[in-house]
């Protein structure tokens, strides 16, 4: 087993971004719930990593958001999307110093 | 069912240790209604025995009450309901109603081995006392089939965090 977080009851950890995901496009725990077809509680369970969907729920959740898998879910934890998302435009040279 | 509704049977459960009072309260009136049952069988005064069949009758509406609110609270997590597999429930719901079943699954299989090792204990007279403690006793079969069905419904109760804090 790697060095990620165990759980008893879902295995290992799976870290992931879907409440930043959802807060960018302002939807509410319910409006995604619906539109992946789970309960609210499960939304609240899978953003706070408590929950490893299965790959199909998975894809389900890059299809609703548009983005690749490997952009949502992760074995390690997450760097915040603004600190990558300069680190980015720095080594691009958009942003100056 | 609403609040108002659900208080008509008497027990509030919005908290996971008022869940956790209700399973109690409901295997406590599943064990007091089988007393009284053994208690009807070894007392003949008339008097004694109508208190103990209205204790008996007491603890099996209790018995109702309780499990009715049991069902009704795992409904409203979507926890149980539906008759076909997978009926309304995702899969994490899923994903902790096996892991309750599996634990139901110890606990009742805990039960029956410690049973049947108390009886083997003394086999000889193991099954005349096994025959002879349900004949008249309807209720204690009854309850043995009851903590079967209700155990995984009473693990989920006792196990899962609350609404809002689930949420």
């Amino acid at each position: 087993m790697s060095s990620a977080h165990t759980d008893a009851r879902n295995g290992p950890r799976l870290f992931n971004r879907i409440a930043v995901l959802r807060a960018e496009r302002q939807l509410s725990r319910s409006d995604l719930a619906s539109a992946l077809d789970i309960s609210y509680q499960t939304v609240g369970y899978l953003e706070r990593d408590e929950f490893n969907p299965s790959l199909e729920l998975a894809f389900r959740i890059s299809e609703f958001f548009g983005v690749p898998i490997e952009a949502i879910f992760s074995r390690s934890a997450f760097t915040p999307m603004s600190t990558q998302l300069y680190e980015k435009s720095r080594r691009e040279g958009t942003i100056h110093e | 069912m609403n609040n108002d509704a659900r208080l008509l049977w008497f027990i509030p459960v919005d908290t996971r240790s008022r869940r956790r009072g209700l399973v109690v309260a409901f295997y406590a009136s599943v064990a007091l209604g089988c007393l009284f049952s053994l208690l009807i069988h070894s007392h003949s005064r008339p008097s004694a025995l109508v208190g103990y069949y209205a204790g008996m009758v007491a603890s099996l509406l209790s018995w109702c009450a309780c499990y009715r609110s049991l069902v009704q609270l795992l409904r409203d997590y979507g926890l149980v309901g539906g008759h076909t597999l997978h009926a309304s429930r995702d899969e994490r719901q899923e994903q902790v109603r096996h892991a309750a079943y599996v634990r139901a699954y110890w606990i009742l299989m805990t039960l029956v081995c410690a049973t049947s090792a108390v009886f083997l204990s003394d086999a000889a007279s193991a099954i005349p006392r096994l025959t002879s403690g349900f004949i008249g006793r309807p209720l204690i079969p009854v309850a043995a089939i009851v903590l079967g069905v209700s155990l995984p419904s009473a693990v989920i109760a006792w196990t899962e965090p609350d609404l809002k804090e689930a949420a």
